[in-house]
């Protein structure tokens, strides 16, 4: 029995003291787990989608949307940037004679009275102005003497200079009593200017001290006068201002088709208008130069034709009131360019004052004019493979541990349109990446159409949103292609879809899209404890 | 064949059973080595029979550490042909159960003694400290991490994760008992603890439910959570003092009865049935309202910050946003209490013949959380009243076969034990737990008075001859 218990315990400890077989410095650890998560999960109305400002958005009582761009003020102008009066720097000469004198230092030398006219230059336009009355809020008027041969033994007592059309705030003629050697000016805040003949009318007062000596044979002399005028601004003009003529720019956008690429979108009902508006006393002509729609890349810009290429607007009745004109904006070629998407148009004019006749004018310092385009857009037509493109930069981390990845759409949409989609991936270059088989990588296949139209009634209106599942699965390989995404290119291509299957349709205010998108990403991620890290 | 062969027999069968790889969670071991102190403690009636009392060596009278887990490094790992090791998500969401549970225990006497007491008593007295923590993970709760939300097991589904949890308890039990023989065959006895407790970390709540919708991924997760703590250095201001302000009482009670001239032992106990107040150092983790519930299906953002990659920026502080939601609050401060660890025993041991005794014993624990129970069996050899070697095996809810032995030997008053669980198959591949006992007691042995009359006779019988 004792032998039986020596071979059992020899068995034993045969079995029960065993190694471990597990070689711990060779571990390889997996992980495959499978992880889902919601990225976005928004409601989109119009506004949303199309970027278009609140206010620019107009609903009728049923919801009918209407884009209305009003107030799109293509040029508002104070007359002050149009007529502005010239500084003015001239030189005048003047000779005189002091007369002989006996020898009785008794007699004063007489006081001379030398009248002299300076022209005041006007713009080439203003050539034939007439300015009656100018009333001034700022301005310097700056004359000094200089005699231009010392009169020998005579010496300037005291000089008076009296501009005569130039009437001070007392309303007499503005006097400039010179002090030699002094800086000699007139400030003209408040004075006003009355020059019908564009002439500055001048007159000085010059006494002479008594020579120093007797008797004076008398002499010839020479006086020469610098006349500034500057920094003037007038705070009203009467008189006649002649063709005055200014070039003007502007550009509207319609941020609506900012990204669009192509297709076409024909919309019956746009309307479009020009307002102009003027406090200037005078009548006014507008001159279209240029009017053309500007597209970005490849596409042609686009000359509007057909409106109207000049309007006149009459001056104010009342001083300080305004006169106003509306121009209705039709043409073919306008109705063309919106329905082509174009998202800018520039405009180039001209304004002329006084363009039909001559007649007195007025204008203060905040006369001006002011011009604005209206558009309306009712959001009924069609859209015909309308496409919107877009470029972003994406970073698409370099993930070595990723298996598989799936991106599930749940589009609800309560639209009468249709959207396909498609995404290209972009290299630093800009230029699309390619798999290994050749085929430029795209998140779909081909291009998906992601959101279904909802169905439309009779009315136009939307009875039903529509639902669609998408599920786009991307393998481990095209991730690690992805992997030098710099950029991605969004391309939606959409279509309108109403009642029975036509193409016309009415965007109403009940409108959204639902968009919802999730991610599921399977792990595989193998660590070796051999691996550096 | 004579009793020695026998014997030798059933030792040799044991020790190859023993070949065999074993799971063992629960020891009942000790309860058959019946000269040692220890074994009395799932008892209160029990007697140390022989022994006039008893002393533990302080601090080493019982040192207790025991450890489970629920899997094996040969289940989590798959060793390759190349000898490598591979340790993946998916094998270990396979090889989980329900409830998997890792548990440890340390109990450590820190002075026992006991002595006989008006002729059928017996006064038991001890200081033990028993710290326990466990920790439970619903296979839901590690398999969501381990296979992931998107997977086919949890993507469309409510995942309950709810009763994962961590429980941890250190106290200090100062334990008086009594136990009184009645008549020849009853003994009946009681004993009263004193609880100090140090710290504890209790979940008495933790629903959690996770639910992904298959189609857009939205993720909703409702939760309900109450976790109590008491831990003295958690924060800044500790106080000495703090470690003896959690106090608790608890009562075991049992019960022994004899038959067939002692051949036949019937007993039954209830054991550590008690309380903990917590008031000091305590934090409370609590859902607001009974609960709350996170939704996110996705950043709510215009077509422009689709397109701008910098419009994510301050969508995650969002995202942190509505998750607290959850609502978790803190509550500095709040007293609680919780229950020990109930134990029910019910067990009876056989004489087969002197020196080999057969015994059952039944137990019941009821946890918080769990309510586990086990069967053990063992065969006990008492050749002499000095030595004890009990082998057995301990089914249980958790583990079918669970393989222990065990010895406890006298040298004069000088006693030594030493237990084990898994005593064969304790190899790294293949073990899940372990349970070791050992301790040192010093023994009085009782005048043997029959022994004692029967010499002081035969002195006198040679005195008078």
């Amino acid at each position: 029995m004792r032998k039986i218990t020596l071979i059992s315990l020899l068995v034993l400890f045969t079995f029960v003291v065993s190694c471990s077989k597990y070689d711990f410095n060779d571990v390889n650890i997996n992980y495959d787990g499978e992880w889902a998560v919601p990225i976005i999960s928004s409601r989109l109305d119009f506004g949303d989608l199309s970027n278009t400002d609140s206010d620019v958005m107009h609903y009728d009582e049923d919801g009918f949307i209407r884009l209305i761009y009003r107030g799109n003020n293509i040029g508002s102008y104070y007359l002050g940037d149009i007529l502005k009066i010239p500084p003015q720097q001239s030189s005048t000469r003047l000779d005189f004679s002091i007369p002989p004198i006996p020898f009785d230092p008794g007699v004063d030398i007489p006081l001379l009275k030398i009248p002299i006219t300076i022209p005041f230059q006007l713009d080439e336009n203003m050539m034939d102005a007439r300015l009656d009355k100018v009333v001034l809020k700022e301005g310097i008027l700056r004359i000094n003497p200089l005699f231009a041969e010392e009169p020998h033994g005579i010496s300037v007592k005291s000089m008076t200079i009296t501009i005569d059309n130039l009437i001070g705030v007392n309303g007499s003629p503005a006097v400039l009593v010179v002090v030699p050697g002094r800086d000699n000016y007139i400030d003209m805040n408040g004075c006003t200017l009355k020059m019908p003949t564009n002439e500055l009318n001048i007159n000085i007062d010059m006494q002479l001290n008594k020579p120093y000596t007797y008797p004076y044979m008398g002499q010839d002399c020479s006086l020469l006068f610098y006349f500034e005028m500057n920094d003037i601004k007038y705070k009203e003009i009467r008189g006649y201002l002649g063709n005055i003529q200014a070039t003007y720019a502007d550009t509207i956008y319609i941020h609506l088709f900012d990204k669009s690429v192509g297709g076409n979108i024909t919309i019956p009902m746009f309307k479009a208008e020009l307002n102009i508006k003027s406090s200037i006393g005078a009548s006014l002509g507008i001159y279209e130069q240029c009017f053309k729609a500007v597209a970005r890349g490849n596409k042609p810009d686009m000359v509007i034709t057909g409106l109207p290429q000049s309007v006149v607007i009459k001056k104010p009745a009342v001083e300080h009131g305004f006169s106003d004109v509306t121009v209705t904006l039709q043409s073919q070629s306008l109705s063309k360019a919106i329905s082509d998407m174009y998202e800018k148009f520039a405009f180039e004019y001209m304004i002329k004052l006084n363009p039909e006749h001559t007649e007195e004018n007025y204008v203060f310092d905040d006369s001006m004019i002011d011009m604005e385009v209206d558009f309306e857009i009712p959001l009924s037509g069609s859209l015909e493979s309308v496409v919107f493109a877009d470029t972003m930069r994406l970073d698409i981390p370099e993930v070595e541990m990723l298996n598989k990845l799936v991106v599930n759409t749940n589009m609800t949409n309560n639209f009468p349109l249709g959207v396909k989609f498609q995404i290209y991936f972009l290299d630093e270059n800009h230029k699309p990446i390619k798999y290994p088989n050749g085929t430029v990588a795209t998140l779909f296949p081909l291009i998906e159409p992601l959101i279904v139209p909802a169905a439309v009634g009779s009315d136009g209106k939307v009875i039903a949103p529509s639902n669609k599942i998408t599920t786009i699965e991307i393998s481990s390989e095209a991730v690690q292609t992805l992997k030098n995404t710099m950029y991605i290119s969004l391309v939606a291509i959409i279509d309108s879809e109403g009642y029975n299957g036509n193409k016309q349709i009415k965007l109403y205010n009940t409108g959204y899209f639902d968009v919802k998108i999730g991610m599921k990403v399977k792990a595989d991620i193998s660590v070796n404890s051999n691996d550096n890290y | 064949m004579n009793k020695n062969n026998i014997l030798y027999s059933l030792l040799t069968l044991t020790l190859l059973f023993a070949v065999i790889r074993v799971k063992s969670q629960e020891s009942n071991i000790i309860s058959n080595l019946t000269i040692t102190p220890q074994s009395l403690e799932h008892n209160p009636a029990l007697f140390l029979e022989g022994k006039a009392g008893y002393v533990g060596f302080p601090l080493l009278s019982s040192i207790n550490v025991s450890a489970s887990i629920p899997w094996n490094m040969k289940q989590m790992l798959s060793p390759s042909a190349d000898g490598s090791i591979n340790l993946s998500s998916t094998n270990i969401y396979n090889m989980m159960k329900e409830n998997n549970v890792i548990a440890t225990n340390v109990n450590i006497d820190i002075i026992r003694f006991g002595f006989k007491a008006w002729s059928k008593g017996y006064v038991h007295v001890s200081v033990s400290e028993r710290i326990s923590a466990l920790v439970n993970i619903k296979k839901n709760t590690l398999g969501f991490f381990l296979l992931g939300n998107g997977s086919d097991e949890y993507l469309g589904k409510e995942v309950n994760m709810s009763n994962s949890g961590i429980s941890q308890n250190a106290y200090t039990e100062i334990a008086l008992g009594y136990s009184q023989k009645i008549g020849k065959s009853l003994t009946v006895g009681g004993k009263f603890k004193y609880l100090i407790g140090q710290t504890n970390v209790n979940t008495n709540k933790s629903n959690l439910t996770f639910y992904t919708d298959p189609t857009t991924y939205a993720v909703t997760a409702k939760t309900d959570i109450l976790i109590n703590t008491s831990l003295p250095f958690a924060n800044n201001d500790f106080y000495f003092s703090d470690l003896f302000a959690n106090n608790g009482i608890a009562f075991d009670l049992g019960a022994t009865y004899s038959l067939f001239d002692n051949k036949l032992k019937l007993q039954a106990s209830i054991v550590d049935l008690g309380y903990i107040k917590w008031k000091a150092n305590t934090e409370t983790y609590r859902s607001i309202d009974g609960g709350g519930e996170f939704v996110f299906d996705g950043f709510n953002i215009s077509v422009e910050d689709m397109l701008d990659e910098s419009g994510a920026n301050g969508l995650i502080n969002t995202l942190l946003d509505s998750i607290e939601q959850l609502g978790v609050e803190t509550v500095v401060g709040n007293k609680y209490t919780t229950r020990l660890d109930t134990k029910f025993y019910a067990g009876a041991s056989y004489t087969v013949v002197k020196g080999l005794d057969v015994s059952g014993l039944f137990r019941m624990e009821f946890d918080n959380k769990f309510n586990n129970y086990s069967l053990g069996v063992a065969l006990t050899y008492k050749p002499a009243k000095w030595f004890n070697l009990s082998v057995g095996n301990t089914f249980s809810s958790i583990s079918a076969l669970g393989l222990g032995a065990g010895f406890a030997i006298n040298g004069g008053a000088f006693q030594f034990y030493l237990m084990a669980d898994q005593i064969s198959g304790f190899t790294f591949e293949t073990i899940k737990s372990a349970n070791v006992r050992f301790g040192i007691n010093f023994v009085i042995k009782e005048k043997d008075k029959i022994a004692q009359a029967s010499k002081r006779a035969k002195k006198e019988s040679e005195e008078n001859m």
